[in-house]
């Protein structure tokens, strides 16, 4: 046996090897045999060396089985694929990256206990101007060139209408977005569609100031755009604000720069970027919806989010955004 | 509007660069939308005309003698027709730059050196007002007619500024007050904190006779609630002075003559727009403000004759309209180089009636634009004063001005507390700081302290022009935005208790979540159509629902709203016509027309796209995915699984689509593309599924309920069970469950075979039965009496039979 082990190339063999001396038939099994016909004086003698032989065997048997199971190991560990031929990739889904943008605000409000509120797209001119302190024929509302659907009906301009509808359907205090689609009369280009998103939180209870308007918002900035991010207010005019304020944020594009850069796409040199709209809300619209002005004030704040998603995927012309090519929602998921 | 800073420097002493100039506008709430700058051009001073000679070798040529204030006069040959002796005028000396003709709007400065002009040699360059940089076309042909006065020898461009530039500034509409040079000066001193030169007033000449001696004003309409006439005489008309046509330049008005610039200087200058009439041509001497009569014809300055109607509201004498109101002058009355007296109108005007005559007559004037927003009354007397004093420093005799109309409402005073101020701000103003950028923006303040020493209380009294502000928050807003927005300190607000609910949000961001990781991309397409997209549908044969329709669409494409999300979903798997696998869906607002309000839904829409693929007519995988994906979306949407029958739904094939129900209700309809659509949409021989929800319907969802799995092991039995072909599989699912005894784990249909030894009008389906017991192993004799119960309760429910 010990002169057929080294010829046992691989397990199969090994255990053919093994069966023929160590099998039901095998040599060994049959010597052990015949010991019971041998005389009584030498059974003992005879029985100690056919044991020692087979566990011998077995051991040296053993022994081969781990060096040919290593041999295999080692084979396979030398073995190698191309790892860069293509994987193939799972059919995946995607959401829209203004979905996705509106989501990243909304979630930022939505950690400091804001409920998100959506409502129809045609509204009524009082939810929409009345209510907001834009009366009719106010100069304010041809700032919202609106479609009208009805006289009195018209696709919403903004999603203000969604906070009115929210504040006279519950009492103070509240915080809530709103997210949704707009539309104004707009031809399309590059810069301008006739629809478009946005997003708008209001917060009213008692002791609310400009400072709570500012620490909310410089949080989004920074939960949106990076923790760097610094904000600022500009006087601005809202009839449904006062005071009301633009707000800037540091350019995204020109961050980290000495100077903000003279050709900068997204702030054109100003190192400040519009984010939106804001202020307290009016005295005039909290009595319209029946809250006290003087027990609760509050604050608004509106955003677009087609400008914003161009900013953060680097887009510079809005109708990327609507034309839904294959090819640019596969990049942009 | 335009704002030239070196007007602005007439009224305070500004000493910042231009950036910052631009910054602190913006901070104040006056973004500036345009620096432009000016040409650099230098070295020109003012020099007078001492005498005029001919060039002895060039009959064009002039040479002049030019004391620009040295001991030793220039001599410069010209080619200027306009020059005379005694003329002031602007001279560019040996080495300065001029500007020179733009090219593409730029200007080149060009520099002026020593020439030989045909052998007479030039010291210098008289210069024109495009040299200067100015815009030629609206001064003289020829050389810059200086002041008399003007200091000889002083720098041009230091007298003028030349070299600052003009801001465009947007204002927002409730700062009429701010749409004028004065306007934004003092802003600008409010917030640096340096004094404001107000202009020079004059009401009249000393003992001219008044106004009203001649003159009769009468208001007819209520939207001219207060009219301030006045009469100017011993006029001469001629040039104004070159400060004032500069200053008009700059700011984009083109100079015409001393009595016009006037108007237009008062105009830009404090935001009250003046119209002149030649007083001599006004029949019956008297101003009149009415409605217009219908039909009546006006004829306006550009000799323009406008029909209108009574919605407009002019001004006229006893003869005819003269002109429309806060618009636009008329032809008949017009001040000419004839023109010796002069009637001037300040008024008010309510905003709304110019807006929409505006509109009506389709052209705006810088005058509108400041009376649409409704103008103070208390500005005509101001407005007309200070064309009082520029027009007798013009020669005129200024008649004591008439007032007519409404008197004009005191502003009530304002009484705001410093708490208030720090509760809306969120940091305090200290008294001094409250009161000193009150008073410099005209109003006035008057403190006083309660008993709390740290209260006080302010009453604030707003200046005649600043109508917008009115009530406490309107102060606090003044207060805040001139000492800077940079003062408030981020705070983050308190959270608030609230039990508004999110769960439409939520379930729309569950459903896209949803759609997303089933494989589907989103889309969002912009959501108008044209009436091309209800005629497909109508082409391929479906009705679609009344569509509603836009009354004042800005174009065809944006005329009709959605009335369903197929279109765009189809258009795109057209357009992408090479694609054989899509996935896409939209989550939309839809609409119906309807009486008296249209309808709105919010659906979500998916659709799948397969390549063409061969399978027995009545089998479709491509659904069998599309409703694996339908039953997944509702199940993780509502936390139930739905039930399947046969439906029917919009767009979908009458006999391929399923509606999906959870508790009885009908939640969502899945199936294959009507394929009339598919042909009027050119899909070629692709499979196209859609599924659709109405958002509105679905429940809020349910968490799953833990139930223990038995210990015991399930016994499955396999039957082939010949049914009618009309028989859904779902009946037979569901008749199995219905004689359920407990032991029933699951059931399901796995194949569907129609033809060899069925009989026609049947079909063999496969089930597979699961049976398990929770209590102990199911013996094989248990599992074969309930199998048989169940196929007694088939036989007898449906005629269903073991296949033999």
């Amino acid at each position: 046996m010990q002169a057929a082990l080294p010829e046992a190339s691989d397990r199969d063999a090994l255990e053919a090897l093994r069966v023929r001396f160590l099998g039901r038939q095998g040599e060994i099994t049959q010597i052990r045999r015949v010991i019971g016909s041998l005389p009584t004086v030498q059974r003992p003698e005879a029985g100690k060396r056919i044991n020692d032989v087979a566990a011998a065997s077995e051991a040296a048997i053993a022994q081969h089985e781990r060096s040919l199971r290593a041999n295999e190991l080692g084979s396979e560990l030398s073995q190698t694929i191309d790892v860069t031929f293509p994987p193939i990739l799972p059919e995946t889904g995607s959401i829209h990256p203004i979905r996705r943008t509106m989501e990243d605000i909304v979630t930022y409000f939505e950690r400091h206990g804001f409920a998100v509120v959506l409502g129809p797209e045609i509204e009524t001119d009082e939810h929409s101007f009345d209510a907001l302190n834009i009366p009719a024929h106010h100069p304010a509302r041809e700032g919202f060139d609106s479609m009208y659907v009805r006289s009195d009906l018209l696709l919403r301009p903004h999603t203000s209408p969604m906070q009115i509808r929210t504040m006279r359907a519950n009492p103070p205090p509240l915080a809530i977005v709103t997210p949704g689609k707009c539309f104004r009369r707009d031809s399309v280009d590059a810069r301008h569609t006739y629809m478009f998103h946005q997003v708008e939180a209001l917060q009213v209870a008692p002791g609310l100031h400009m400072g709570h308007l500012k620490g909310v918002l410089t949080g989004m900035c920074r939960a949106l755009l990076g923790p760097r991010q610094s904000l600022r207010f500009r006087p601005s005019f809202f009839p449904f604000t006062e005071p009301s304020a633009e707000v800037d944020t540091s350019c995204p594009g020109c961050l980290g720069n000495e100077r903000p850069s003279a050709g900068c796409r997204t702030c054109g040199g100003s190192g400040w970027m519009e984010l939106g709209g804001s202020g307290m809300v009016h005295p005039n619209v909290l009595r319209n919806v029946g809250y006290d002005p003087d027990a609760v004030s509050g604050w608004a704040f509106g955003i677009g989010i087609e400008r914003l998603a161009m900013v953060r995927h680097g887009i510079d012309d809005i109708r990327v955004l609507f034309e839904n090519d294959t090819a640019i929602l596969k990049q942009l998921a | 509007m335009k704002l030239s800073i070196a007007w602005l420097r007439d009224y305070l002493d500004l000493n910042l660069p231009v950036d910052e100039i631009v910054e602190r506008l913006a901070l104040l709430g006056f973004p500036v939308d345009g620096v432009e700058h000016r040409p650099r051009v230098n070295g020109i001073v003012v020099g007078r005309i001492l005498s005029i000679e001919a060039h002895p070798n060039a009959d064009r040529l002039r040479i002049c003698r030019i004391d620009v204030g040295c001991a030793e006069p220039l001599g410069i040959a010209t080619a200027a027709a306009n020059v005379a002796e005694n003329q002031v005028v602007p001279v560019a000396t040996i080495g300065a730059h001029v500007a020179s003709e733009p090219v593409n709007g730029q200007r080149a400065l060009q520099r002026i050196d020593p020439r030989k002009m045909r052998g007479f040699e030039s010291q210098g360059m008289l210069c024109s007002a495009a040299e200067l940089g100015l815009e030629g076309t609206w001064f003289e042909d020829g050389i810059l007619q200086l002041d008399q006065d003007t200091p000889l020898g002083s720098d041009v461009v230091e007298l003028f500024h030349l070299h600052d530039p003009v801001l465009d500034v947007d204002v927002t509409p409730n700062r009429v007050d701010a749409m004028c040079v004065v306007g934004l000066a003092r802003e600008l001193a409010a917030a640096l904190h340096l004094p404001l030169r107000e202009p020079t007033l004059s009401r009249q000449t000393e003992n001219a006779p008044p106004t009203s001696a001649d003159l009769r004003v009468s208001l007819l309409s209520a939207d001219c609630s207060h009219f301030v006439a006045q009469r100017f005489s011993g006029l001469r008309v001629g040039i104004a002075p070159a400060w004032m046509r500069i200053r008009l330049a700059l700011s984009g008005q083109r100079p015409i003559n001393n009595l016009v610039d006037i108007s237009n200087f008062v105009m830009l200058e404090l935001g009250q727009p003046l119209h002149f009439y030649d007083y001599e041509r006004l029949a019956g001497r008297h101003l009149i403000a009415r409605d217009a009569r219908d039909g009546e014809i006006v004829r306006t300055l550009d000799g323009v004759d406008h029909r209108v109607t009574s919605a407009a509201l002019v001004i006229a004498d006893e003869e005819r309209a003269q002109g429309f109101a806060g618009l636009k002058g008329g032809a008949f009355s017009e001040v000419t180089t004839a023109t010796r007296e002069l009637a001037l109108e300040s008024a008010t005007f309510v905003g709304t009636r110019v807006r929409r005559m505006s509109l009506a007559l389709g052209f705006r004037t810088d005058a509108s634009t400041r009376h649409e927003k409704s103008i103070p009354p208390a500005l005509n007397a101001l407005g007309a004063a200070r064309a009082s004093y520029l027009l007798q420093k013009q020669g005129a005799i200024a008649h004591a001005p008439l007032e007519t109309g409404k008197p004009i409402p005191t502003a009530a005073a304002i009484t705001l507390r410093s708490s208030a101020v720090r509760n809306l701000l969120g940091f305090a103003v200290t008294t001094e700081e409250t009161t000193r950028t009150l008073t410099a923006l005209g109003f006035r303040v008057t403190a006083t302290s309660g008993r709390d020493l740290r209260e006080m209380t302010f009453s604030v009294i707003p200046p005649p022009w600043r109508a917008d502000v009115t009530i406490p928050v309107d102060v606090i807003e003044e207060i805040g935005r001139t000492i800077g927005y940079d003062r408030i300190t981020a705070e983050l607000p308190p959270l608030v208790e609230q039990s508004i609910s999110s769960a439409e949000y939520v379930r729309e961001r569950r459903v896209a979540d949803a759609l997303a990781t089933l494989g589907y991309r989103e889309i969002v397409p912009l959501a108008l159509e044209s009436a091309g997209v209800a005629m497909r549908f109508e082409r391929a044969g479906l009705l679609p629902p009344p569509v509603v329709e836009i009354r004042n669409p800005l174009s065809e494409d944006q005329r009709f709203l959605r009335f369903s999300l197929l279109a765009g979903l189809l258009a795109l798997v057209a357009k992408n016509e090479r694609e054989t696998h899509i996935a896409r869906f939209e989550i939309g607002h839809v609409f119906a027309d309807g009486d008296p309000d249209p309808h709105e839904r919010v659906l979500v829409t998916w659709i799948l796209v397969r390549p063409p693929h061969e399978e027995p007519p009545w089998q479709d995988e491509g659904f069998r995915i599309s409703l694996g994906h339908a039953t997944t979306l509702l199940r993780t949407l509502t936390g139930k699984d739905a039930a399947v029958r046969p439906g029917q739904s919009f767009g979908l094939h009458p006999g391929k689509t399923a509606e999906l129900s959870i508790d009885e209700r009908v939640l969502a309809h899945v199936g294959v593309l009507d394929p009339r659509l598919a042909a009027e949409y050119d899909l070629g021989n692709r499979r196209v599924y859609l599924g659709t929800i109405d958002l509105a319907l679905l429940p809020d969802p349910v968490l799953p309920r833990y139930r223990e799995p038995s210990k015991y092991p399930a016994v499955e039995r396999d039957l082939a069970l010949v049914v009618g072909r009309d028989v859904p599989a779902a009946e037979v699912i569901a008749a199995i469950r219905a004689s359920a005894n407990g032991t029933l784990a699951d059931a399901h249909v796995f194949d569907d075979y129609r033809g060899g030894q069925v009989p026609s009008e049947k079909k063999s389906i496969a089930v597979r039965i699961v049976l398990q017991r929770d209590d102990a192993t199911l013996t094989d004799t248990e599992a074969d009496s309930y199998v048989a119960s169940i196929l007694d309760a088939l036989h007898k429910r449906m005629g269903a039979v073991i296949r033999s």
